[in-house]
């Protein structure tokens, strides 16, 4: 356990600013991480395609080269338009911006600095702590493109909802289920890592909630719920049943090892439904089901296939799926959630 | 003779717990805007395992934690001192979420004179700074891996927390913690952090069912 402890602990940044500026760089770290998520606050991430610098020093030094940097109320870095910036977080946690971006090797000695830059294509990003002329990763298992800049939300509906804006963007676990990389059908069992990226995406923006997954424990013995959500101070409880649709199959076979159509969301909200019955005979607080489908499906594909017309593949984009009204009219059950899953369309050619 | 209802209205919170809720909506304000209740408890639960993690003694913390439900620690008295807090105007409520008033910065700034909160300000302030880290969501679900949690939660009833047969396996993580950041620290926000991070790679290596129904 200790050289794991130790592993662990060799990972993080925040160790290693101590080990490397002593007690008096943690409460500089303090400053600055408060820094960077007031700035996240009101300035998007995703618009910092030129990289942003945001630093403290221990004696407040600005780097060379830099005239001047301007005392700002952070409310007003939301009406700023820009891609890039440099910031430095003063003792008494104001924020002072400097327009260009400032590499973080050129910060002065005495220096902890952040840097983060997002990349439009493929939509990641480059997200460290640096220390002298070393760089620290921050590790983040969010799905959101910084650490620092991840939404919280109260309620399991608006978290679900903002998910979708997720499942277009790289992530380690989305990323891993599909045959190819132009998203045409998936390889088998890709529920799991479905599970997985909802999973870590709630637990890491859904407030005052506890976050259970539930793989392998049966409700009743058939079937199991996904993911169990309880807000023990509010009194309530939430099952999340997944399902995907589209076609899975190993790399390189010629046929698909299983197809799931409108009907397999349909079974699965009939599942939930009967778990929602079972449940609510031995669980005394109120209870809600949410099916959530991560929908892949695709017009006319083989397994032969390595590209999609954009007809084909965008075929289902706008077709809901169609769930009995005995089922929709139940008020334990949330609206159906359904994340369209685009594939790499083939570009069309102007004639 | 007063009953036990009328004993219970006038028993006064725990100065103790009063402090340490106040004290956590006011960390956790400029972080995420607020605090939930569920949050102070997590915070409150988390500054007592770092004052374990200092060696302390659990019941010198001055109120006791419970597994209520499984998965979340549950104290009493906190729960009634943000009810208090908030009749008495030193905290306020936007939904869910309470928000420290001028007055309660006003008595924060008092009490941060009494010596008997001196000790405990350390471990709060480790606790809540382990959320400028994580985020305050991950910091909840984090410590529901911590190993008296996991054991109440796979046992699937409430149960008390950090009673001394149960330590073992805590003091067994501390032990690691302290060789691995040292043992004299004196900002906890980097033992906090490297403790949640720990928890979070044990709920992924955690198999087995964790969900109390």
């Amino acid at each position: 356990m200790v050289a794991r402890m130790v592993e662990i602990s060799d990972r993080l940044y925040v160790s290693k600013v101590r080990e490397l500026l002593g007690e008096e760089g943690v409460a500089g770290l303090r400053r600055l991480l408060a820094g960077i998520r007031t700035f996240y606050k009101w300035v998007p991430c995703e618009k910092l395609t030129g990289g942003v610098t945001i630093y403290v020093h221990l004696s407040d030094e600005f780097p060379s080269g830099v005239d001047d940097f301007t005392l700002l109320d952070p409310s007003r870095f939301g009406y700023i338009d820009f891609q890039q910036a440099t910031i430095h977080v003063e003792k008494d946690g104001q924020l002072r911006l400097w327009p260009e971006f400032v590499d973080p090797f050129l910060l002065p000695e005495g220096s902890i600095g952040y840097h983060f830059r997002y990349i439009e294509r493929p939509g990641t990003s480059v997200e460290h702590i640096q220390v002298r002329n070393e760089a620290f990763p921050v590790l983040n298992a969010s799905g959101f493109p910084s650490a620092f800049a991840v939404p919280s939300f109260d309620d399991l509906g608006a978290a679900l909802e903002q998910f979708e804006h997720m499942v277009d963007s790289p992530d380690p676990h989305l990323e891993t289920v599909w045959r190819s990389e132009k998203r045409l059908a998936f390889l088998p069992k890709p529920e799991r890592h479905m599970r997985r990226s909802l999973e870590l995406y709630l637990r890491h923006s859904l407030r005052d909630a506890r976050i259970l997954v539930r793989p392998e424990q049966n409700v009743n013995e058939t079937e199991p719920v996904d993911l169990e959500i309880s807000w023990a101070f509010q009194g309530r409880m939430a099952w999340i049943e997944i399902k995907w649709l589209g076609h899975s199959g190993p790399l390189g076979s010629d046929r698909w090892s299983t197809s799931y159509h409108q009907g397999r969301a349909v079974e699965g909200a009939h599942q939930l439904a009967n778990y929602l019955d079972s449940g609510a005979q031995r669980i005394s607080l109120p209870l809600m089901g949410y099916i959530v489908v991560f929908d892949a499906r695709r017009r006319d594909l083989s397994a032969i296939d390595t590209s999609i017309s954009r007809e084909n593949g965008m075929y289902y984009q706008l077709r809901d799926i169609v769930y009995p009204p005995e089922i929709l009219a139940r008020p334990d059950m949330a609206k159906p959630v359904r994340y369209f899953l685009k594939p790499l369309c083939d570009a069309v050619l102007d004639s | 003779m007063a009953s036990d209802s009328d004993l219970s209205r006038h028993r006064e919170p725990h100065i103790e717990a009063f402090s340490d809720s106040l004290t956590v909506v006011e960390r956790l304000t400029p972080i995420a805007g607020g605090a939930m209740l569920g949050e102070v408890h997590a915070f409150c639960y988390l500054a007592c395992l770092l004052s374990i993690f200092e060696q302390q003694s659990p019941t010198s913390w001055g109120y006791e934690f419970t597994a209520l439900p499984p998965t979340l620690p549950y104290a009493p008295e906190i729960t009634e001192a943000v009810q208090k807090l908030e009749e008495i105007g030193l905290l306020s409520r936007k939904g869910n979420v309470y928000l420290i008033t001028e007055d309660g910065r006003q008595e924060l700034l008092l009490w941060s004179g009494l010596k008997q909160l001196e000790a405990r300000r350390r471990y709060l302030d480790g606790a809540t700074g382990a959320s400028l880290v994580v985020g305050v969501p991950s910091v909840g679900n984090d410590l529901a891996y911590e190993p008296q949690l996991q054991r109440a939660s796979k046992l699937k009833q409430p149960r008390e927390l950090l009673a001394e047969a149960t330590l073992s396996p805590l003091f067994e993580q501390f032990t690691a913690l302290r060789q691995a950041v040292g043992s004299r620290v004196q900002d906890l926000l980097t033992p906090a952090a490297v403790y949640l991070s720990f928890l979070s790679t044990e709920a992924e290596s955690d198999d087995s069912p964790n969900s109390q129904f």
